[in-house]
Protein backbone atom coordinates (compact mmCIF):
# COMPACT_ATOMS: atom_id res chain seq x y z
CA UNK A 1 0.00 0.00 0.00
CA UNK A 2 2.78 2.38 -0.87
CA UNK A 3 1.32 3.86 -4.01
CA UNK A 4 1.33 7.59 -4.33
CA UNK A 5 -0.83 9.69 -6.57
CA UNK A 6 1.08 12.03 -8.85
CA UNK A 7 -1.02 15.06 -7.97
CA UNK A 8 -2.26 17.00 -4.97
CA UNK A 9 -5.53 15.68 -3.63
CA UNK A 10 -8.07 18.09 -2.21
CA UNK A 11 -7.65 17.26 1.46
CA UNK A 12 -10.41 19.55 2.70
CA UNK A 13 -14.09 18.80 3.02
CA UNK A 14 -15.72 16.60 0.39
CA UNK A 15 -18.26 19.42 0.09
CA UNK A 16 -15.66 21.38 -1.85
CA UNK A 17 -14.24 18.92 -4.35
CA UNK A 18 -16.19 20.33 -7.33
CA UNK A 19 -15.07 23.84 -6.47
CA UNK A 20 -11.48 22.64 -5.99
CA UNK A 21 -11.23 21.17 -9.49
CA UNK A 22 -13.29 23.96 -11.05
CA UNK A 23 -10.75 26.45 -9.75
CA UNK A 24 -7.81 24.37 -10.96
CA UNK A 25 -9.25 23.61 -14.37
CA UNK A 26 -12.81 24.65 -15.06
CA UNK A 27 -13.01 22.66 -18.28
CA UNK A 28 -11.98 19.38 -16.73
CA UNK A 29 -14.59 16.73 -17.53
CA UNK A 30 -16.32 15.36 -14.44
CA UNK A 31 -19.18 13.30 -15.84
CA UNK A 32 -19.36 11.64 -19.22
CA UNK A 33 -22.22 9.77 -20.81
CA UNK A 34 -22.84 8.54 -24.33
CA UNK A 35 -24.34 11.76 -25.57
CA UNK A 36 -22.91 14.50 -23.43
CA UNK A 37 -20.41 15.48 -20.80
CA UNK A 38 -20.26 17.92 -17.92
CA UNK A 39 -17.19 19.70 -16.65
CA UNK A 40 -16.42 20.23 -12.98
CA UNK A 41 -17.35 23.89 -13.43
CA UNK A 42 -20.69 23.05 -15.03
CA UNK A 43 -21.47 20.47 -12.39
CA UNK A 44 -20.61 22.92 -9.61
CA UNK A 45 -22.81 25.57 -11.21
CA UNK A 46 -25.79 23.21 -11.49
CA UNK A 47 -25.37 21.99 -7.93
CA UNK A 48 -25.16 25.63 -6.85
CA UNK A 49 -28.43 26.44 -8.65
CA UNK A 50 -30.26 23.57 -6.97
CA UNK A 51 -28.69 24.51 -3.64
CA UNK A 52 -29.95 28.07 -4.09
CA UNK A 53 -33.51 26.81 -4.53
CA UNK A 54 -33.23 24.47 -1.55
CA UNK A 55 -31.74 27.28 0.52
CA UNK A 56 -34.66 29.51 -0.42
CA UNK A 57 -36.85 26.95 1.36
CA UNK A 58 -34.74 27.38 4.51
CA UNK A 59 -32.83 24.14 4.11
CA UNK A 60 -29.33 24.44 5.50
CA UNK A 61 -26.92 23.31 8.18
CA UNK A 62 -28.50 20.90 10.62
CA UNK A 63 -31.09 19.68 8.11
CA UNK A 64 -31.14 16.27 6.53
CA UNK A 65 -32.17 15.80 2.92
CA UNK A 66 -32.76 12.28 1.68
CA UNK A 67 -31.60 11.53 -1.82
CA UNK A 68 -33.56 8.60 -3.29
CA UNK A 69 -32.25 8.50 -6.83
CA UNK A 70 -30.50 5.84 -8.89
CA UNK A 71 -26.97 6.37 -10.23
CA UNK A 72 -27.19 9.36 -12.55
CA UNK A 73 -26.07 12.92 -13.13
CA UNK A 74 -29.13 13.91 -11.11
CA UNK A 75 -27.82 12.03 -8.10
CA UNK A 76 -24.48 13.82 -8.32
CA UNK A 77 -26.06 17.26 -8.68
CA UNK A 78 -28.50 16.57 -5.84
CA UNK A 79 -25.73 15.31 -3.59
CA UNK A 80 -23.49 18.30 -4.13
CA UNK A 81 -26.42 20.69 -3.78
CA UNK A 82 -27.00 19.25 -0.30
CA UNK A 83 -23.27 19.43 0.41
CA UNK A 84 -23.22 23.03 -0.78
CA UNK A 85 -25.79 24.00 1.86
CA UNK A 86 -23.89 22.43 4.75
CA UNK A 87 -26.78 20.01 5.20
CA UNK A 88 -26.54 16.24 5.67
CA UNK A 89 -27.29 13.99 2.70
CA UNK A 90 -29.22 10.81 3.51
CA UNK A 91 -28.51 8.46 0.62
CA UNK A 92 -31.18 5.79 0.29
CA UNK A 93 -31.91 2.83 -1.93
CA UNK A 94 -34.33 3.90 -4.69
CA UNK A 95 -35.70 0.36 -4.77
CA UNK A 96 -37.01 0.59 -1.20
CA UNK A 97 -40.70 -0.03 -0.92
CA UNK A 98 -42.78 2.95 0.10
CA UNK A 99 -43.41 1.55 3.58
CA UNK A 100 -39.72 0.84 4.20
CA UNK A 101 -38.75 4.26 2.95
CA UNK A 102 -41.30 5.92 5.17
CA UNK A 103 -40.07 4.01 8.24
CA UNK A 104 -36.44 4.87 7.60
CA UNK A 105 -37.23 8.54 7.08
CA UNK A 106 -39.16 8.60 10.31
CA UNK A 107 -36.63 6.68 12.41
CA UNK A 108 -33.84 8.77 10.90
CA UNK A 109 -35.69 12.05 11.63
CA UNK A 110 -35.57 13.18 8.01
CA UNK A 111 -37.90 15.99 6.91
CA UNK A 112 -36.80 16.53 3.30
CA UNK A 113 -36.59 14.25 0.31
CA UNK A 114 -35.22 14.79 -3.19
CA UNK A 115 -36.69 12.36 -5.71
CA UNK A 116 -37.31 12.15 -9.42
CA UNK A 117 -40.89 10.95 -9.17
CA UNK A 118 -43.67 12.05 -6.89
CA UNK A 119 -45.03 8.63 -5.99
CA UNK A 120 -42.43 7.68 -3.38
CA UNK A 121 -44.45 8.77 -0.36
CA UNK A 122 -47.91 9.53 0.86
CA UNK A 123 -48.32 13.09 -0.39
CA UNK A 124 -50.89 13.86 2.27
CA UNK A 125 -48.05 13.99 4.77
CA UNK A 126 -45.57 15.69 2.48
CA UNK A 127 -45.63 18.95 0.57
CA UNK A 128 -44.21 18.81 -2.92
CA UNK A 129 -42.39 21.42 -4.94
CA UNK A 130 -40.05 21.42 -7.91
CA UNK A 131 -36.39 22.37 -7.82
CA UNK A 132 -34.36 22.42 -10.99
CA UNK A 133 -31.23 23.55 -12.75
CA UNK A 134 -30.48 23.89 -16.47
CA UNK A 135 -30.67 20.17 -17.14
CA UNK A 136 -32.17 18.45 -14.11
CA UNK A 137 -35.38 18.67 -12.19
CA UNK A 138 -36.27 17.18 -8.83
CA UNK A 139 -39.33 16.78 -6.71
CA UNK A 140 -38.64 18.15 -3.26
CA UNK A 141 -40.89 16.58 -0.65
CA UNK A 142 -41.09 18.33 2.69
CA UNK A 143 -42.74 16.80 5.71
CA UNK A 144 -45.78 18.83 6.70
CA UNK A 145 -45.19 18.20 10.39
CA UNK A 146 -41.44 18.20 11.08
CA UNK A 147 -40.21 15.37 13.28
CA UNK A 148 -38.90 16.23 16.74
CA UNK A 149 -35.12 15.98 16.55
CA UNK A 150 -33.27 13.92 19.13
CA UNK A 151 -29.93 14.44 17.37
CA UNK A 152 -28.66 17.92 16.57
CA UNK A 153 -26.54 17.88 13.45
CA UNK A 154 -23.88 20.31 12.31
CA UNK A 155 -22.27 20.86 8.94
CA UNK A 156 -19.54 18.43 10.02
CA UNK A 157 -22.00 15.58 9.46
CA UNK A 158 -21.84 14.96 5.76
CA UNK A 159 -23.66 11.70 5.15
CA UNK A 160 -26.30 9.59 6.82
CA UNK A 161 -26.70 6.01 5.65
CA UNK A 162 -29.12 3.33 6.67
CA UNK A 163 -27.82 -0.18 7.01
CA UNK A 164 -29.64 -3.30 8.01
CA UNK A 165 -26.33 -4.81 9.11
CA UNK A 166 -26.44 -8.38 10.33
CA UNK A 167 -29.64 -8.01 12.29
CA UNK A 168 -32.08 -7.02 9.58
CA UNK A 169 -33.05 -4.08 11.78
CA UNK A 170 -32.22 -0.66 10.29
CA UNK A 171 -29.27 1.14 11.77
CA UNK A 172 -28.36 4.70 11.07
CA UNK A 173 -24.73 5.60 10.51
CA UNK A 174 -23.66 9.24 10.46
CA UNK A 175 -20.34 10.04 8.80
CA UNK A 176 -18.42 13.25 9.21
CA UNK A 177 -16.69 15.17 6.46
CA UNK A 178 -13.33 14.00 7.82
CA UNK A 179 -14.36 10.33 7.89
CA UNK A 180 -15.63 10.41 4.31
CA UNK A 181 -12.59 12.34 3.09
CA UNK A 182 -10.29 9.87 4.77
CA UNK A 183 -12.18 7.00 3.13
CA UNK A 184 -11.41 8.15 -0.40
CA UNK A 185 -8.03 9.65 0.41
CA UNK A 186 -6.61 6.45 1.83
CA UNK A 187 -8.03 4.47 -1.08
CA UNK A 188 -6.62 6.84 -3.69
CA UNK A 189 -3.26 6.83 -1.95
CA UNK A 190 -3.36 3.05 -1.56
CA UNK A 191 -4.08 2.57 -5.24
CA UNK A 192 -1.70 5.28 -6.36
CA UNK A 193 -4.28 6.62 -8.76
CA UNK A 194 -3.47 9.52 -10.98
CA UNK A 195 -5.82 12.30 -11.96
CA UNK A 196 -7.90 11.96 -15.13
CA UNK A 197 -8.91 8.38 -14.47
CA UNK A 198 -12.20 7.13 -15.91
CA UNK A 199 -14.41 5.59 -13.25
CA UNK A 200 -17.26 3.30 -14.14
CA UNK A 201 -19.93 4.37 -11.69
CA UNK A 202 -22.18 1.36 -11.50
CA UNK A 203 -22.00 0.31 -7.85
CA UNK A 204 -25.01 2.02 -6.25
CA UNK A 205 -24.09 5.52 -5.13
CA UNK A 206 -26.43 5.37 -2.14
CA UNK A 207 -24.29 2.57 -0.69
CA UNK A 208 -20.96 3.25 1.04
CA UNK A 209 -19.04 1.34 -1.64
CA UNK A 210 -20.65 3.11 -4.58
CA UNK A 211 -20.36 6.44 -2.85
CA UNK A 212 -16.66 5.74 -2.36
CA UNK A 213 -16.35 5.24 -6.12
CA UNK A 214 -18.18 8.49 -6.84
CA UNK A 215 -16.26 10.61 -4.36
CA UNK A 216 -12.91 9.00 -5.25
CA UNK A 217 -13.54 9.91 -8.87
CA UNK A 218 -14.49 13.50 -8.16
CA UNK A 219 -11.87 14.05 -5.47
CA UNK A 220 -9.15 12.89 -7.84
CA UNK A 221 -10.26 15.13 -10.69
CA UNK A 222 -11.26 12.10 -12.73
CA UNK A 223 -14.25 11.37 -14.93
CA UNK A 224 -17.13 9.24 -13.78
CA UNK A 225 -19.61 7.42 -15.98
CA UNK A 226 -22.79 7.00 -13.94
CA UNK A 227 -24.70 3.85 -14.86
CA UNK A 228 -28.10 3.17 -13.36
CA UNK A 229 -28.73 -0.39 -14.50
CA UNK A 230 -26.20 -3.15 -14.69
CA UNK A 231 -26.24 -5.01 -17.96
CA UNK A 232 -22.92 -6.66 -18.83
CA UNK A 233 -23.43 -6.56 -22.59
CA UNK A 234 -24.06 -2.83 -22.51
CA UNK A 235 -20.92 -2.23 -20.47
CA UNK A 236 -18.60 -4.11 -22.77
CA UNK A 237 -20.16 -2.74 -25.95
CA UNK A 238 -20.68 0.88 -24.96
CA UNK A 239 -17.86 3.02 -26.42
CA UNK A 240 -17.67 5.15 -23.27
CA UNK A 241 -17.98 2.48 -20.61
CA UNK A 242 -15.55 0.06 -22.26
CA UNK A 243 -12.80 2.68 -21.90
CA UNK A 244 -13.09 2.77 -18.11
CA UNK A 245 -9.86 2.62 -16.16
CA UNK A 246 -11.34 2.11 -12.68
CA UNK A 247 -14.31 -0.13 -11.98
CA UNK A 248 -16.00 -0.61 -8.61
CA UNK A 249 -18.00 -3.82 -8.92
CA UNK A 250 -19.99 -6.27 -6.86
CA UNK A 251 -19.41 -10.05 -7.10
CA UNK A 252 -22.47 -10.69 -9.32
CA UNK A 253 -21.18 -8.06 -11.76
CA UNK A 254 -17.79 -9.79 -11.97
CA UNK A 255 -19.44 -13.17 -12.38
CA UNK A 256 -21.78 -12.00 -15.16
CA UNK A 257 -19.10 -10.05 -17.01
CA UNK A 258 -16.97 -13.18 -17.01
CA UNK A 259 -19.59 -15.22 -18.85
CA UNK A 260 -21.73 -12.76 -20.82
CA UNK A 261 -21.91 -12.84 -24.60
CA UNK A 262 -19.32 -10.63 -26.29
CA UNK A 263 -19.44 -10.09 -30.00
CA UNK A 264 -15.98 -10.85 -31.42
CA UNK A 265 -16.20 -7.67 -33.47
CA UNK A 266 -16.39 -5.74 -30.23
CA UNK A 267 -13.47 -7.32 -28.42
CA UNK A 268 -11.09 -5.15 -26.44
CA UNK A 269 -13.44 -3.93 -23.74
CA UNK A 270 -11.74 -2.75 -20.55
CA UNK A 271 -8.36 -2.85 -22.26
CA UNK A 272 -7.43 0.35 -20.43
CA UNK A 273 -8.63 -0.81 -17.04
CA UNK A 274 -6.11 -0.36 -14.23
CA UNK A 275 -8.17 -1.33 -11.22
CA UNK A 276 -11.24 -3.49 -10.87
CA UNK A 277 -12.29 -3.33 -7.24
CA UNK A 278 -14.88 -5.70 -5.85
CA UNK A 279 -16.65 -5.49 -2.51
CA UNK A 280 -19.87 -6.13 -0.57
CA UNK A 281 -19.70 -9.93 -0.59
CA UNK A 282 -17.40 -12.86 -1.23
CA UNK A 283 -16.10 -13.27 -4.77
CA UNK A 284 -15.83 -16.85 -5.96
CA UNK A 285 -12.58 -18.05 -7.49
CA UNK A 286 -14.39 -19.15 -10.63
CA UNK A 287 -15.73 -15.61 -11.16
CA UNK A 288 -12.30 -14.12 -10.46
CA UNK A 289 -10.59 -16.38 -12.98
CA UNK A 290 -13.13 -16.00 -15.76
CA UNK A 291 -13.01 -12.21 -15.46
CA UNK A 292 -9.21 -12.21 -15.42
CA UNK A 293 -8.95 -14.56 -18.38
CA UNK A 294 -11.42 -12.52 -20.39
CA UNK A 295 -10.28 -8.98 -19.59
CA UNK A 296 -6.69 -9.55 -18.51
CA UNK A 297 -7.03 -7.86 -15.15
CA UNK A 298 -7.15 -9.35 -11.68
CA UNK A 299 -10.00 -8.23 -9.46
CA UNK A 300 -8.91 -6.43 -6.30
CA UNK A 301 -11.03 -7.31 -3.29
CA UNK A 302 -11.91 -4.46 -0.97
CA UNK A 303 -13.04 -5.16 2.57
CA UNK A 304 -15.01 -2.74 4.66
CA UNK A 305 -18.39 -2.08 6.18
CA UNK A 306 -20.87 0.73 6.62
CA UNK A 307 -19.37 1.29 10.06
CA UNK A 308 -15.66 1.25 9.17
CA UNK A 309 -15.85 2.21 5.49
CA UNK A 310 -13.01 0.86 3.35
CA UNK A 311 -10.36 -0.97 5.32
CA UNK A 312 -8.27 -3.42 3.30
CA UNK A 313 -7.60 -4.29 -0.33
CA UNK A 314 -5.85 -7.05 -2.25
CA UNK A 315 -3.38 -6.44 -5.06
CA UNK A 316 -5.51 -8.48 -7.47
CA UNK A 317 -2.62 -10.57 -8.76
CA UNK A 318 -3.50 -13.79 -6.99
CA UNK A 319 -6.74 -15.08 -5.60
CA UNK A 320 -6.57 -16.63 -2.17
CA UNK A 321 -9.76 -17.93 -0.59
CA UNK A 322 -10.98 -15.49 2.04
CA UNK A 323 -8.08 -13.09 1.61
CA UNK A 324 -9.11 -9.43 1.59
CA UNK A 325 -5.60 -8.04 1.51
CA UNK A 326 -3.65 -5.51 3.49
CA UNK A 327 -4.89 -2.47 5.37
CA UNK A 328 -5.21 0.76 3.43
CA UNK A 329 -2.93 3.59 4.59
CA UNK A 330 -3.92 4.75 8.07
CA UNK A 331 -5.93 1.61 8.85
CA UNK A 332 -4.96 -0.92 11.54
CA UNK A 333 -6.29 -4.42 12.06
CA UNK A 334 -6.52 -6.59 15.13
CA UNK A 335 -8.16 -9.89 15.94
CA UNK A 336 -9.96 -10.36 19.23
CA UNK A 337 -11.26 -13.31 21.15
CA UNK A 338 -14.68 -13.44 22.79
CA UNK A 339 -13.27 -11.87 25.95
CA UNK A 340 -11.89 -8.91 24.03
CA UNK A 341 -8.27 -10.00 24.21
CA UNK A 342 -6.13 -9.26 21.18
CA UNK A 343 -5.00 -12.46 19.47
CA UNK A 344 -1.60 -13.12 17.87
CA UNK A 345 -0.93 -13.55 14.15
CA UNK A 346 -2.62 -16.56 12.63
CA UNK A 347 -5.26 -17.06 15.30
CA UNK A 348 -8.90 -16.88 14.33
CA UNK A 349 -11.17 -14.44 16.10
CA UNK A 350 -13.26 -11.35 15.64
CA UNK A 351 -11.93 -8.88 13.14
CA UNK A 352 -11.31 -5.38 14.48
CA UNK A 353 -10.68 -2.31 12.32
CA UNK A 354 -9.20 0.94 13.57
CA UNK A 355 -9.53 3.66 10.98
CA UNK A 356 -10.05 7.42 10.88
CA UNK A 357 -13.02 6.59 8.65
CA UNK A 358 -14.83 4.49 11.26
CA UNK A 359 -17.97 5.87 12.82
CA UNK A 360 -18.29 6.23 16.58
CA UNK A 361 -21.62 4.48 16.94
CA UNK A 362 -25.12 4.19 15.59
CA UNK A 363 -27.58 7.06 15.76
CA UNK A 364 -31.34 7.18 16.10
CA UNK A 365 -31.73 3.78 17.71
CA UNK A 366 -30.99 1.44 20.56
CA UNK A 367 -28.37 -0.67 18.81
CA UNK A 368 -24.81 -0.17 19.98
CA UNK A 369 -21.70 -0.49 17.87
CA UNK A 370 -19.25 -3.22 18.88
CA UNK A 371 -15.93 -1.61 19.75
CA UNK A 372 -12.94 -3.26 21.39
CA UNK A 373 -9.81 -1.29 22.36
CA UNK A 374 -10.85 1.43 19.87
CA UNK A 375 -11.20 -1.15 17.10
CA UNK A 376 -14.63 -1.37 15.50
CA UNK A 377 -15.83 -4.96 15.15
CA UNK A 378 -17.87 -5.27 11.96
CA UNK A 379 -18.94 -8.78 13.02
CA UNK A 380 -16.63 -10.88 10.91
CA UNK A 381 -14.52 -13.86 11.89
CA UNK A 382 -11.00 -14.05 10.50
CA UNK A 383 -7.29 -13.86 11.04
CA UNK A 384 -4.23 -11.90 9.96
CA UNK A 385 -1.31 -13.82 8.50
CA UNK A 386 2.38 -13.17 9.06
CA UNK A 387 2.48 -10.81 6.04
CA UNK A 388 -0.30 -8.68 7.49
CA UNK A 389 -2.99 -9.88 5.12
CA UNK A 390 -6.49 -10.27 6.47
CA UNK A 391 -8.54 -13.40 5.83
CA UNK A 392 -12.28 -13.39 6.39
CA UNK A 393 -13.78 -16.75 7.29
CA UNK A 394 -17.37 -15.61 7.65
CA UNK A 395 -19.63 -14.05 10.23
CA UNK A 396 -19.47 -15.52 13.66
CA UNK A 397 -21.91 -13.31 15.42
CA UNK A 398 -25.24 -14.34 14.03
CA UNK A 399 -27.82 -16.39 15.85
CA UNK A 400 -31.14 -17.05 14.21
CA UNK A 401 -33.94 -16.76 16.74
CA UNK A 402 -37.32 -17.42 15.25
CA UNK A 403 -36.30 -15.85 11.95
CA UNK A 404 -34.57 -12.88 13.53
CA UNK A 405 -30.84 -12.67 13.12
CA UNK A 406 -29.24 -11.70 16.40
CA UNK A 407 -25.80 -10.10 16.56
CA UNK A 408 -24.25 -11.81 19.56
CA UNK A 409 -21.34 -9.37 19.69
CA UNK A 410 -23.72 -6.49 20.16
CA UNK A 411 -25.29 -8.11 23.22
CA UNK A 412 -21.98 -9.27 24.65
CA UNK A 413 -20.45 -5.82 24.28
CA UNK A 414 -23.45 -4.12 25.80
CA UNK A 415 -23.39 -6.30 28.93
CA UNK A 416 -19.63 -6.38 29.36
CA UNK A 417 -19.43 -2.60 29.02
CA UNK A 418 -21.94 -2.15 31.84
CA UNK A 419 -21.17 -5.01 34.25
CA UNK A 420 -17.91 -6.36 35.72
CA UNK A 421 -17.74 -9.56 33.70
CA UNK A 422 -14.55 -11.51 33.00
CA UNK A 423 -16.06 -13.43 30.13
CA UNK A 424 -19.42 -13.45 28.40
CA UNK A 425 -20.90 -15.67 25.75
CA UNK A 426 -24.30 -15.24 24.14
CA UNK A 427 -25.50 -18.53 22.75
CA UNK A 428 -28.61 -20.33 21.69
CA UNK A 429 -30.38 -22.94 23.81
CA UNK A 430 -33.51 -24.97 23.47
CA UNK A 431 -36.44 -23.69 25.49
CA UNK A 432 -39.38 -26.08 25.26
CA UNK A 433 -38.54 -26.90 21.67
CA UNK A 434 -37.98 -23.28 20.65
CA UNK A 435 -34.64 -21.51 20.13
CA UNK A 436 -33.84 -18.89 22.78
CA UNK A 437 -30.86 -16.86 23.90
CA UNK A 438 -28.81 -17.33 27.01
CA UNK A 439 -25.93 -15.34 28.45
CA UNK A 440 -23.12 -17.33 30.04
CA UNK A 441 -21.09 -15.02 32.23
CA UNK A 442 -17.93 -15.50 34.23
CA UNK A 443 -17.50 -13.04 37.07
CA UNK A 444 -18.04 -12.35 40.75
CA UNK A 445 -21.32 -14.07 41.49
CA UNK A 446 -21.94 -11.72 44.41
CA UNK A 447 -21.57 -8.61 42.20
CA UNK A 448 -23.67 -9.81 39.30
CA UNK A 449 -27.45 -9.96 39.55
CA UNK A 450 -29.21 -11.78 36.66
CA UNK A 451 -32.36 -9.72 37.25
CA UNK A 452 -30.44 -6.46 36.99
CA UNK A 453 -28.72 -7.61 33.79
CA UNK A 454 -32.08 -8.59 32.31
CA UNK A 455 -33.61 -5.22 33.20
CA UNK A 456 -30.65 -3.45 31.62
CA UNK A 457 -31.03 -5.49 28.44
CA UNK A 458 -34.75 -4.74 28.33
CA UNK A 459 -33.96 -1.03 28.41
CA UNK A 460 -31.33 -1.21 25.70
CA UNK A 461 -32.24 -4.01 23.32
CA UNK A 462 -35.05 -4.99 21.05
CA UNK A 463 -37.21 -7.73 22.64
CA UNK A 464 -35.90 -10.64 20.58
CA UNK A 465 -32.31 -9.80 21.56
CA UNK A 466 -32.87 -10.03 25.31
CA UNK A 467 -31.38 -13.22 26.79
CA UNK A 468 -34.15 -15.24 28.38
CA UNK A 469 -31.67 -17.08 30.61
CA UNK A 470 -28.58 -15.79 32.35
CA UNK A 471 -26.09 -18.11 34.02
CA UNK A 472 -23.25 -16.74 36.11
CA UNK A 473 -20.14 -18.73 37.00
CA UNK A 474 -17.27 -17.73 39.25
CA UNK A 475 -14.93 -19.73 36.99
CA UNK A 476 -15.34 -21.37 33.63
CA UNK A 477 -13.23 -24.24 32.28
CA UNK A 478 -10.15 -22.92 30.47
CA UNK A 479 -7.36 -24.42 28.42
CA UNK A 480 -3.62 -24.14 29.00
CA UNK A 481 -3.55 -20.72 27.33
CA UNK A 482 -6.28 -19.45 29.61
CA UNK A 483 -8.98 -19.47 26.98
CA UNK A 484 -12.47 -20.57 27.94
CA UNK A 485 -13.34 -24.03 26.64
CA UNK A 486 -16.80 -23.26 25.37
CA UNK A 487 -17.58 -26.89 24.65
CA UNK A 488 -16.96 -27.67 28.33
CA UNK A 489 -19.32 -25.05 29.74
CA UNK A 490 -21.75 -26.95 31.99
CA UNK A 491 -25.05 -27.79 30.32
CA UNK A 492 -28.39 -27.65 32.08
CA UNK B 1 -36.86 -18.21 -37.10
CA UNK B 2 -39.18 -16.45 -34.61
CA UNK B 3 -40.55 -19.84 -33.62
CA UNK B 4 -37.04 -21.06 -32.84
CA UNK B 5 -36.40 -17.92 -30.84
CA UNK B 6 -39.67 -18.40 -29.02
CA UNK B 7 -38.72 -21.96 -28.05
CA UNK B 8 -35.30 -20.86 -26.81
CA UNK B 9 -36.89 -18.04 -24.81
CA UNK B 10 -39.31 -20.43 -23.16
CA UNK B 11 -36.59 -22.97 -22.40
CA UNK B 12 -34.47 -20.18 -20.88
CA UNK B 13 -37.38 -18.80 -18.89
CA UNK B 14 -38.03 -22.25 -17.49
CA UNK B 15 -34.58 -22.19 -15.89
CA UNK B 16 -35.60 -19.14 -13.90
CA UNK B 17 -39.28 -19.84 -13.33
CA UNK B 18 -40.13 -23.25 -11.95
CA UNK B 19 -43.83 -22.58 -11.57
CA UNK B 20 -45.46 -24.08 -14.69
CA UNK B 21 -48.63 -22.03 -14.33
CA UNK B 22 -46.55 -18.86 -14.58
CA UNK B 23 -44.88 -20.18 -17.73
CA UNK B 24 -48.32 -20.95 -19.16
CA UNK B 25 -49.49 -17.41 -18.36
CA UNK B 26 -46.43 -15.98 -20.09
CA UNK B 27 -47.05 -18.14 -23.13
CA UNK B 28 -50.58 -16.74 -23.15
CA UNK B 29 -49.37 -13.16 -23.20
CA UNK B 30 -48.76 -12.21 -19.57
CA UNK B 31 -45.91 -9.85 -18.75
CA UNK B 32 -42.68 -11.70 -17.99
CA UNK B 33 -41.61 -9.18 -15.37
CA UNK B 34 -44.99 -9.01 -13.68
CA UNK B 35 -45.79 -12.69 -13.88
CA UNK B 36 -42.60 -14.04 -12.49
CA UNK B 37 -40.63 -13.58 -9.35
CA UNK B 38 -37.78 -12.04 -11.30
CA UNK B 39 -35.81 -9.46 -9.40
CA UNK B 40 -33.30 -7.14 -11.01
CA UNK B 41 -30.39 -9.57 -10.62
CA UNK B 42 -32.25 -12.56 -12.03
CA UNK B 43 -33.38 -10.40 -14.93
CA UNK B 44 -29.73 -9.68 -15.75
CA UNK B 45 -28.98 -13.39 -15.47
CA UNK B 46 -31.87 -14.13 -17.81
CA UNK B 47 -30.60 -11.57 -20.31
CA UNK B 48 -27.08 -13.04 -20.23
CA UNK B 49 -28.50 -16.51 -20.70
CA UNK B 50 -30.53 -15.39 -23.73
CA UNK B 51 -27.56 -13.54 -25.22
CA UNK B 52 -25.32 -16.58 -24.86
CA UNK B 53 -27.97 -18.96 -26.22
CA UNK B 54 -28.73 -16.85 -29.27
CA UNK B 55 -25.42 -15.04 -29.82
CA UNK B 56 -26.49 -11.43 -29.67
CA UNK B 57 -26.40 -8.46 -27.30
CA UNK B 58 -29.29 -6.48 -25.93
CA UNK B 59 -28.67 -2.96 -27.20
CA UNK B 60 -31.62 -1.38 -25.43
CA UNK B 61 -32.08 -0.50 -21.77
CA UNK B 62 -35.86 -0.63 -22.11
CA UNK B 63 -36.19 -3.94 -20.31
CA UNK B 64 -39.65 -3.09 -19.02
CA UNK B 65 -40.88 -2.78 -22.60
CA UNK B 66 -39.00 -5.74 -24.04
CA UNK B 67 -40.01 -8.11 -21.25
CA UNK B 68 -43.60 -6.92 -21.11
CA UNK B 69 -44.61 -10.01 -23.10
CA UNK B 70 -43.09 -13.07 -24.73
CA UNK B 71 -44.13 -11.79 -28.16
CA UNK B 72 -42.30 -8.51 -27.62
CA UNK B 73 -39.22 -10.32 -26.38
CA UNK B 74 -39.20 -12.61 -29.43
CA UNK B 75 -39.80 -9.67 -31.74
CA UNK B 76 -36.94 -7.69 -30.20
CA UNK B 77 -34.49 -10.60 -30.41
CA UNK B 78 -35.51 -11.31 -33.98
CA UNK B 79 -34.83 -7.69 -34.91
CA UNK B 80 -31.41 -7.87 -33.28
CA UNK B 81 -30.47 -11.06 -35.08
CA UNK B 82 -31.64 -10.04 -38.54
Amino acid sequence: MNGRPDFNLPTGSPRNVLKYWSTKNGGLVAVRLENYQLSYAELAEMAGEVAGQLGARDIGEGDQVALVIENSVDFIIGLFAIFHLGATAVTMDPELKREQLSQLLESGEVDYLLVKHRGELNTQEWNRSIVSSQTVSFNLLQRQQPIHKTVQLTSKILLHRCTSGSTGIPRHVLSTEAQIADDYLHLLRGLGLSTRERFLGIAPFFHAFGCLALLSALASGSEIYPVSKFHPGRLVNNPVFRRSSVFFATPPMIELLGRCFIDERKAGAFAEMKHCICATARLKIDSYEKFKNRFGIGVRILYGSSETLSATITDGNVYAEGCVGEPLPGVSLAIFDAAGEMLPVGQVGRVGVKSPSSCDGYSYGVDSLSICAKYVLPGDKGYVDERGKLYILGRDDLINIGGYKVDRIEIESLISDRFPVCFILIQQYDRMGQPALEAVIEGDEGALDPGEITDFCKAKLLPYKIPSRIRIFSALPRDANGKVRISDIPKI
Amino acid sequence: MPNDIREICITTLEKFITDQSTITNIKNGASILESATIDSLSLVNLIVELENSLGFSFESDDFEGIFSSLDKLVCYIDSQLS
